[in-house]
């Protein structure tokens, strides 16, 4: 079972276009990974060099230790699965499941044996003999992916594979989707923009900005821990606040006074990106939209369930700009007299009445704070495009 | 026009071959209502939008704006703004020319024009952007682009209509510009209505006052996040808009307004106060979204709790604010459920692990069972 | 139904993924592209060359003739200016009454709009000596409509008038068609924007519309002035004594005097590629006129009754000008005839069999030239589309529409002088020459469908088909051929159409061969009336069942998915 890998691969288009600039990953057998970031970040130009339909400028692309870079798409190994299905309409449901089998010259027997099973993995074995018109968007990937199976091939390639699915399909689909690849022993490569989607199903995550990977790790590690600003906003959803480092130190804590208005706060030294600032360092403080507990304003914090947090958490007033239902979190945005916007997101509804214009309490625990270097252009590296 | 109307629409029926019919659509948008149509593509909810717009005339219905039939009136004897899907940016005119194209063809004053041309693009966030051409704009500025050639239209009130404003943007822009755009829509500068289309129903619950689900030419549900969320009409409006967990099952026993339903041997859930009504013996299909389920890793007693399930955790996976474990009940299925990451939660519940899993009855749905086949249609889309 | 028969599948697969190895990719190119060069330039070059070998005969017969001096100069002069105003009046005016029936047939929807677009396609397929002679017949005899108010002469009398009608009739459904298809490809979407942010329907034209169109519009229109400049068959039929440059070179090369005939043909080919190259350049320079925009006259009149007597008129003027003109013929058969038809048919010199002959002449002539298009074309299409040479990619795309940019009459000659006793002495002037003009002009009928065909299909399929395994050639086998199939049914209709209809060049190199075309100037110039009529009616009838296949065959498909 091959493990693939890239080595100091770079890729230019038209001679100013960079795609790819110096890209090192390597991706184990049996991995879900992903490869994510925002448009035009050369995640999809990756993934065509891995598969073979672009030729890298130099660099080297081994599957299984042995370089692969002569070789066609077609001798790799691997399934495709594209965005737009890209389903042979004149064909059989049938016809479009064996099409792999059937101009590699396989006998018969192979062709029906691996057809049947790929059909029925995906549940479209009744619609063998219809064309695919038939089918809705969901319906059509399915016949994709059986396609792509059906060959034997043990690497799954996916361009955006939902990205052609209505929301709700994608949500339910992206599962099935992890399930049929674990389920076969597969290894997945996926493109995606889709940060939720990467986080949801994968076990490996590449993420990429204007042709470099800025980080690769399990969805926990970046989740948790960005090593940038770019990574910390792509995945989950970030507030940033800027200020610099206050010489008081407790425990395992830096003290650091916000820039708005000054309000200070105790951030983990261990969520750091550098342990050891310098007192008077401008930095960027980040932390999660659902890191951040709400409070009205004269919450009596000895109700039962909350006495410690009047020890752990950070407090900042704060006035409450809105505050929306939306399904399966509630989402508040809480403004300061200086015209900031943190976001917060609790599940379920809120127990508390509260209206725009209320004054509140945010509160936010040390551990729950990433502190970055301040970057010479913090609007560029939280910039998702 | 200052002031912005109320919408009517009534019995309104388009025909189609193939999708993206309506039939018969009824519909009351409040004036200065945030609204939005919601549904899968070729639900029908693009030919709504052309109707209101006037784009495209019903073949039977009527469009009132305040009680003032208007079926026949030109789309721009409505003071309507339009943001097309892909934004319809003319290819061959700069950022500049594109906003103000509304002033310069009814002639009015081009040193005024310049004026609030600069003032809407300041709006949108467009700086020094004025001889750029749409080719040269990210998605996310033509975007805007748009949005202000529209609202310029209409001087900043009227009905804006937003065909997926957002589809064609990366996911991480759309979650910012939803927030953008609602403040915008309610600003004090601005005094719109606004009728967003959109086949996302997180950015629907996001942005909108009211939502109205539309399927196959019909409205489903009009309502506000809040009941359609808590109280969906039926299963398709319940299955919508969250992942959720199903039990078919027969009603065993009815007790005021709360429902034992029989789901497997010996296995009875309660349901307080469903929307519809059922009578002993019925099919029923028992939902709960799969947020809903409170997990112990010890066993729960029945005196402190309704609704208890045992089974095995299966696979739990990390999906940034919520774990999804996948269980294996006790009764036979395997079901997913997300319960919020905090701290602990994922050593708490390692692969293996026996848990109780509880919901609560007033929090559960209740619907008429439509059978193995449409359930299967449902949760297992072709 | 799962039984496949796999045996000689294999085989013929191995075969494909041989055959798809660069090498023989490079062969077929090489082959395609040189056939094409040699098809199409060497005559042009030879052309070109011959005057310049034969300057001094040229010189003395054309300049300075011991007799009558420059007199040849200036009256090949005297017929380019003529063939030029000719052609620029009946474009313009074509454009005028054609643009509304282009939007009206792009943007409106209304019962009976299939069939009217089927009408206005008609005259495309009235071969155009047939179209000629309709003309004469109608305008300029008492057996059209002069008959109806009892005159004893035509309304018009053979010559320049004539002529422009002639061209007007003959240019119309090119240019609708080119205006229909720069409309469709121009997304609504822009328009409806416009209307929404309260532009009146003519302010939409003229900012929106006009702009976004305007560069495809110009290449027809340059296009349409080309043909209508080259254009012979139904120009001598209906012009009389007044001579304009294409019947000047048939003049000249009947009466054997080859250099002159060669300079006439030189210039005439020699301005029309300065046409052609100038599309380029010129398109996109030229500025939509006037920014400013009037409000209330704009809003005026784009009110409901200017819309409706526009659509009016220019359905109207389409009716009764050009439809009725070019179907004349059709029912002039059927009046009774002085002498009578049979009579004539079967008179001494063998009209029957003459039209026997050249019927099977036309006929076979289409097939073979439709076979060698299709086989050398459809490479050449995909060569266009997908090789990635910028540069020589433009020039092969400009090389292509050159047989549609010049003079029949002057492509004939240069044909015949290269491949014929002059030049290369392989071919007599006779069948094999006149296929070889044939190719010559059926070629961008038949390539620029199945190039459009290529561009609007889905190369995604063809990258899943290769991933999946499959070498080029059995993704083109497999895939690619189906969905373009109706292209490049498309293509062999239309070039198999022009074939039939095919006269000026055909005149020149035909010796003693006839096709239906020339068989009918022949026939119209010998006074053969009914015969001529006759033999019209069978080849249009013929392109009319043609013309609908074609229809049929191009008719929109339901595609897949996203």
């Amino acid at each position: 079972m091959p493990d693939i890998e890239l080595r100091g691969v770079n890729k230019i288009f038209k001679g100013k276009v960079i795609a790819m600039e110096d890209v090192n990953l390597k991706i184990k057998h049996g991995e879900y990974v992903f490869l994510l970031g925002p448009s035009g970040c050369g995640k999809t130009t990756t993934l065509r060099v891995i598969s073979g339909l672009e030729q890298p400028d130099n660099g080297e692309v081994l599957i299984d230790n042995k370089d692969v870079k002569d070789l066609l798409p077609e001798d790799r190994g691997m399934g495709f699965v594209f965005q737009h299905f890209e389903i042979f309409p004149f064909m059989t449901v049938w016809e479009n499941c064996i099409y792999g089998l059937k101009v590699r010259g396989f006998s018969d027997e192979v062709l029906i044996e691996h057809g049947e099973r790929a059909l029925k993995t995906v549940g479209l074995l009744d619609y063998a003999d219809e064309y695919p018109t038939v089918f809705g968007n969901p319906g059509l990937q399915r016949l994709g992916i059986a396609r792509a199976i059906a060959t034997g091939a043990k690497i799954l390639v996916m361009d955006e594979p939902l990205g052609s699915l209505d929301p709700k399909a994608r949500l339910s689909f992206r599962h099935e989707l992890r399930d049929l690849v674990k389920r076969l022993g597969l290894t997945a490569i996926q493109v995606t923009h889709d940060q939720d989607e990467a986080l949801a199903i994968g076990d490996q995550i590449i993420v990429m900005r204007q042709g470099r990977i800025l980080q690769y790790g399990p969805p926990e590690e970046l989740y948790e821990r960005p090593t940038s600003l770019f990574v910390a906003n792509f995945i989950g959803e970030m507030n940033f606040l800027e200020g610099f480092i206050y010489p008081n130190v407790l425990g395992n804590n830096y003290l650091v006074r916000l820039e708005i208005r000054g309000p200070k706060l105790y951030a983990s030294k261990d969520h750091a990106i550098f342990p050891d600032f310098a007192v008077d360092q401008r930095v960027v403080i980040a932390f999660r939209f659902e890191d951040v507990y709400v409070y009205p304003q004269n919450f009596d914090f000895n109700k039962p369930g909350h006495e410690r947090m009047e020890e752990e958490l950070n407090f900042i007033p704060a006035n409450l700009y809105s505050m929306r239902f939306v399904g399966k979190t509630t989402r508040f945005i809480a403004k300061f007299a200086s015209g900031e916007m943190i976001q917060a997101t609790k599940p379920g509804t809120f127990p508390y009445q509260l209206s725009p214009g209320d004054p509140i309490i945010l509160g936010i625990h040390p551990h729950d704070i990433i502190t970055f270097e301040h970057p010479k252009d913090l609007a560029y590296e939280i910039d998702l495009s | 026009m200052n002031y912005i109307p109320e919408i009517r629409l009534e019995h309104i029926v388009k025909h189609y071959r193939g999708e993206g019919g309506l039939n018969d659509v009824s519909l009351t948008i409040q004036d200065g209502e945030y609204f939005t149509l919601l549904g899968n593509t070729g639900g029908g909810k693009t030919t709504l939008l052309h109707i209101i717009a006037g784009l495209v005339k019903p073949d039977a219905g009527q469009i009132l704006f305040d009680g003032v039939d208007i079926t026949r009136k030109k789309p721009y004897e409505r003071n309507l703004g339009l943001v097309f899907e892909n934004y319809a940016l003319f290819p061959h005119m700069s950022v500049e020319e594109n906003i103000s194209y509304s002033h310069r063809v009814k002639g009015y004053d081009p040193q005024e024009t310049a004026q609030i041309s600069r003032e809407f693009q300041h709006m949108m966030r467009l700086y020094n952007r004025e001889k750029a051409i749409p080719s040269e704009l990210s998605g996310g500025m033509q975007q805007r682009v748009a949005l202000g050639r529209a609202l310029m239209n209409m001087e900043g009130s009227g009905i804006l209509l937003l065909d997926e404003p957002f589809k064609a943007l990366d996911a991480g822009l759309r979650m910012n510009l939803r927030v953008e755009i609602r403040n915008l829509a309610k600003s004090e500068k601005l005094k719109l209505t606004v009728i967003h289309i959109t086949n996302d129903m997180t950015e629907a619950m996001m942005v909108s006052d009211r939502i109205a689900l539309i399927r196959d030419g019909k409205i489903v549900q009009v309502g506000i996040p809040e009941e359609i969320y808590y109280q969906p009409a039926n299963l398709f409006v319940a299955y919508f808009f969250s992942d959720t967990v199903y039990f078919p099952g027969v009603v065993a026993a009815v007790e005021d307004s709360s429902y034992s339903v029989v789901v497997a041997k010996n296995v009875a859930f309660k349901v307080d106060n469903p929307i519809a009504k059922f009578q002993r013996g019925g099919a029923v299909v028992l939902v709960v979204r799969n947020d809903y389920f409170k997990i112990y890793a010890e066993p729960v007693s029945p005196e402190d709790k309704d609704n208890i399930l045992t089974g095995k955790i299966t696979t739990a996976k990390f999906m940034g604010p919520f774990i999804r474990f996948s269980v294996s009940l006790e009764i036979g299925n395997i079901i997913a459920i997300d319960i919020p990451s905090t701290y602990g939660v994922r050593e708490k519940f390692p692969a293996g692990q026996n848990v109780w899993l509880t919901f609560n009855p007033k929090k559960a749905f209740l619907f008429p069972d439509p059978g193995e086949e449409k359930l299967k249609e449902l949760y297992f889309e072709i | 139904m799962r039984q496949e028969k796999n045996r000689w599948t294999t085989k013929l697969i191995a075969v494909e993924k041989e055959l798809s190895k660069p090498r023989y990719r490079k062969l077929t190119d090489g082959i395609v592209i040189g056939f094409f060069i040699f098809v199409i330039i060497g005559p042009i070059f030879n052309i070109f060359s011959t005057v310049v070998v034969s300057y001094w005969e040229i010189q003395s017969n054309v300049f300075n003739d011991p007799l009558t001096g420059d007199l040849q100069w200036q009256i090949m002069g005297t017929v380019l200016l003529r063939s030029f105003w000719i052609a620029g009046l009946a474009v313009l005016i074509d454009v005028i009454i054609g643009l509304p029936m282009a939007i009206l047939l792009t943007r409106f929807e209304f019962r009976g709009k299939q069939f009217l677009d089927a009408m206005v396609d008609l005259p495309l397929a009235v071969p155009t000596s047939a179209l000629g002679f309709s003309v004469l017949l109608f305008w300029g005899s008492r057996f059209g409509i002069a008959g109806l108010f009892g005159l004893d002469v035509g309304f018009f009398s053979a010559g320049p008038l004539l002529i422009l009608i002639t061209h007007i009739i003959f240019t119309y459904p090119f240019i609708v068609r080119s205006l229909k298809i720069v409309l469709q490809e121009t997304p609504k979407v822009y328009e409806d924007a416009a209307t929404t942010l309260g532009a009146p329907g003519l302010t939409v034209f003229r900012t929106i519309t006009g702009p976004l169109v305007k560069e495809g519009v110009i290449a027809g229109i340059i296009l349409a002035f080309a043909r209508s400049l080259g254009e012979t068959g139904a120009t001598i039929i209906v012009a009389g004594m007044y001579e304009t440059a294409p019947i000047v070179i048939v003049k000249l090369r009947r009466a054997l005097e080859l250099p002159a005939a060669a300079f006439l043909s030189m210039i005439l080919i020699g301005i029309c590629l300065a046409l052609l190259a100038g599309i380029k350049f010129f398109s996109r320079r030229v500025g939509f006129p006037i920014k400013k925009i009037w409000p209330t006259g704009e809003r005026f009149l784009s009110k409901p009754i200017f819309r409706k007597t526009r659509n009016i008129l220019a359905v109207g003027i389409f009716l009764a000008f050009i439809f009725i003109t070019a179907m004349f013929i059709l029912t002039y058969v059927f009046q009774p005839q002085d002498p009578p038809l049979w009579a004539e048919l079967n008179g001494g010199d063998l009209k029957w069999a003459y039209l026997w002959t050249s019927l099977m002449n036309s006929f076979l002539i289409g097939g073979i030239t439709t076979l060698i298009v299709m086989v050398m074309g459809v490479p050449m299409a995909f060569i266009i589309v997908n090789r990635k040479w910028k540069k020589v990619n433009t020039l092969l795309d400009t090389l292509i529409d050159i047989p549609l940019a010049i003079p029949s009459a002057a492509l004939g000659f240069a044909t015949f002088m290269f491949w014929g006793s002059p030049g290369l002495d392989l071919f007599f002037p006779g069948f094999w020459l006149i296929v070889w003009v044939h190719v010559a002009f059926t070629s961008p009928y038949m390539i620029r469908p199945v190039i459009s065909i290529i561009k609007k299909s889905n190369k995604g399929l063809e990258d899943a088909s290769r991933t999946l395994g499959a070498s080029n050639l059995t993704t083109f086998r497999r895939i690619t051929l189906p969905i373009i199939k109706n292209g490049i049914l498309a293509g062999a209709i239309m070039a198999f159409a022009r074939s039939l209809g095919e006269t000026g060049a055909t005149i020149v190199v035909m010796g003693d061969i006839r096709t239906i075309p020339v068989l009918i100037v022949d026939w119209v110039e010998t006074q053969a009336m009914g015969s001529a009529a006759l033999a019209s009616v069978i080849i249009i009838l013929f392109a009319f069942v043609l013309l609908l296949i074609l229809r049929y065959v191009s008719r929109p498909r339901r595609v897949l998915n996203a």
